[in-house]
């Protein structure tokens, strides 16, 4: 698959801002490979422009941090000015994500991105690169808290549809404002936009994709689909989690990643113990009341 | 026989309005909890709505029940006898576990100055003096996820508060359960019901021990 604009831009923008930008202090080489730090000498984001250039940051808690820079940009970046042509500016995520078994099925997740709603409205261009940003991307199964991994995915999300200010006139449908009146049926959408990805409900409930993104009229609106034990969270965002959790119910899962949900966090120790107790209880009502009829009776 | 009026009208007006927001917060509470796709019922965003609102009324209705003991003379009869409680719970356990189906009188009975005998006593002080302030609180703040604190006693703060509230939900559950049965106790089984419902008991001096 082929660079996206959206880094050219990116790389555009932080080359223009090279003598302004300089490397975030925290970066040494313990945790940056050195010509990684070079080159973020260079491409790091400003601080005062949201979305420009890379977020050092971001990059260091990403996947791909390992692979290092030169591992994608390699050809026509050895001096400056770099010399890459278009074709060199960076590699294909196919290069290395290849095979067709779980999770580069490139087969199915093509299929679906373009039955999506994306995949009618999008180009031809529309590639992996748009959705996710290999310069941060962090899949849930591999984040060490489920909430970073969650606001890596909506913030791509947000991207093109949280549009604010000059960017939103317009185009009122991927604006803030609309993304946020066509969600004011959710309670608290802030806490609902930080504990769910926006893939839960805008892709089939109950299946593992998330790349057949619905329409929005198609989105799962029915609060019970996720609150509730057989959440349909299970099959998407927990469905790396272990076999056993689901089994003994969410509060495993949810001690472990700090989390809570009305309908969806049940002990089951807790509620057996509570319907037990209530069984006797009533069960004691009963014998009780019982007796009292019998021997009232008799004295009568 | 002699009536006594042990339930003025703030309290009756009170306890009926307290049980209907408890039938309703149980209710609904258990539909949040249980929640599951397409089975009948209020459904979630329903019982969401219901169980906030009638858990913002519970807290007003509380605070009338504890400025109604605070002001008028109900409070004392709250009042504990820590000498005798003891005793006077084991005598109340062995007339509901014997006495009762021997047509023995009442331990404690009504007078003007005690209206709950001291298993009852002790179960209130402890359901409307810790359970539900804890109750109360708890929801507040579930009302309001934000202000709970990351990490309560080793665990999410929200989970802390939320297993608390279902926990003490359960109990007030049993404690309603158990409560309405032993309404049927009294000399009659609708006595006592008319009792909360006209705010009059009758007093049974004759069973009267002290």
């Amino acid at each position: 698959m082929r660079l996206s604009s959206l880094v050219i831009g990116q790389v555009s923008v932080a080359l223009m801002a090279t003598l302004a930008t300089a490397a975030p202090s925290e970066l040494t080489g313990q945790e940056l490979d050195e010509a990684d730090a070079a080159c973020l000498g260079c491409h790091a984001a400003d601080p005062d422009r949201p979305g420009s250039g890379i977020d050092a940051d971001r990059f260091l808690a990403s996947v791909h941090k390992s692979l290092g820079c030169r591992m994608c940009h390699s050809a026509g970046y050895d001096g400056f000015p770099h010399t890459a042509t278009e074709e060199q500016r960076a590699g294909d995520c196919t290069t290395c994500h290849t095979g067709s078994g779980e999770p580069y099925h490139f087969a199915l997740i093509f299929h679906e991105v373009r039955a999506s709603v994306h995949g009618r409205l999008v180009s031809e261009e529309f590639a992996c690169i748009e959705c996710h940003d290999p310069h941060e991307y962090l899949p849930a199964q591999k984040a060490t808290g489920l909430l970073a991994a969650i606001e890596t995915t909506n913030r791509r999300c947000l991207a093109c549809h949280g549009l604010e200010g000059e960017a939103a006139e317009g185009d009122e449908r991927h604006s803030l404002a609309h993304l946020v009146e066509t969600h004011s049926f959710l309670p608290r959408l802030r806490s609902h936009a930080r504990s769910a990805r926006c893939v839960e409900c805008h892709t089939p409930s109950r299946e593992q994709t998330v790349h057949l993104i619905l329409s929005a009229r198609s989105a799962v609106r029915e609060c019970v689909e996720c609150h509730t034990a057989d959440s349909a969270l299970l099959e998407k965002l927990y469905r790396h989690k272990a076999e056993e959790d689901r089994e003994a119910g969410f509060v495993n899962s949810v001690i472990l990643n700090n989390y809570y949900m009305v309908g969806a966090t049940q002990n089951k120790m807790l509620d057996e113990l509570m319907w037990g107790l209530f069984g006797v209880s009533l069960l004691g009502i009963c014998v009780h009341m019982t007796i009292r009829l019998a021997t009232g009776s008799k004295r009568s | 026989m002699r009536k006594i009026l042990l339930y003025p009208g703030w309290l009756r007006s009170w306890h009926w309005i307290n049980a209907i927001l408890f039938v309703l917060l149980i209710w609904t509470g258990v539909e949040l909890h249980f929640a599951r796709p397409g089975t009948a019922g209020l459904g979630f965003q329903t019982s969401r709505v219901l169980h906030n609102a009638a858990g913002i009324l519970l807290t007003f209705n509380y605070l009338v029940f504890i400025l109604g003991n605070l002001l008028t003379r109900n409070g004392r009869y709250y009042l504990l006898n820590i000498g005798d409680i003891t005793k006077g719970m084991m005598r109340q356990v062995r007339f509901y576990a014997w006495g009762i189906f021997r047509g023995e009188p009442h331990p404690f009975p009504h007078t003007e100055e005690r209206k709950f005998n001291p298993l009852q006593k002790i179960t209130y002080l402890a359901v409307m003096y810790m359970i539900m302030p804890l109750m109360i609180i708890g929801g507040w703040l579930m009302l309001f996820p934000d202000k709970i604190p990351e990490e309560i006693l080793g665990v999410s703060g929200r989970l802390f508060y939320a297993l608390t509230h279902t926990f003490l939900g359960w109990l007030l559950g049993l404690f309603m359960m158990v409560h309405i049965y032993l309404g049927t106790t009294g000399h009659t089984p609708t006595e006592l019901y008319r009792g909360i419902l006209t705010g009059w008991v009758s007093v049974h001096q004759e069973h009267s021990e002290d």
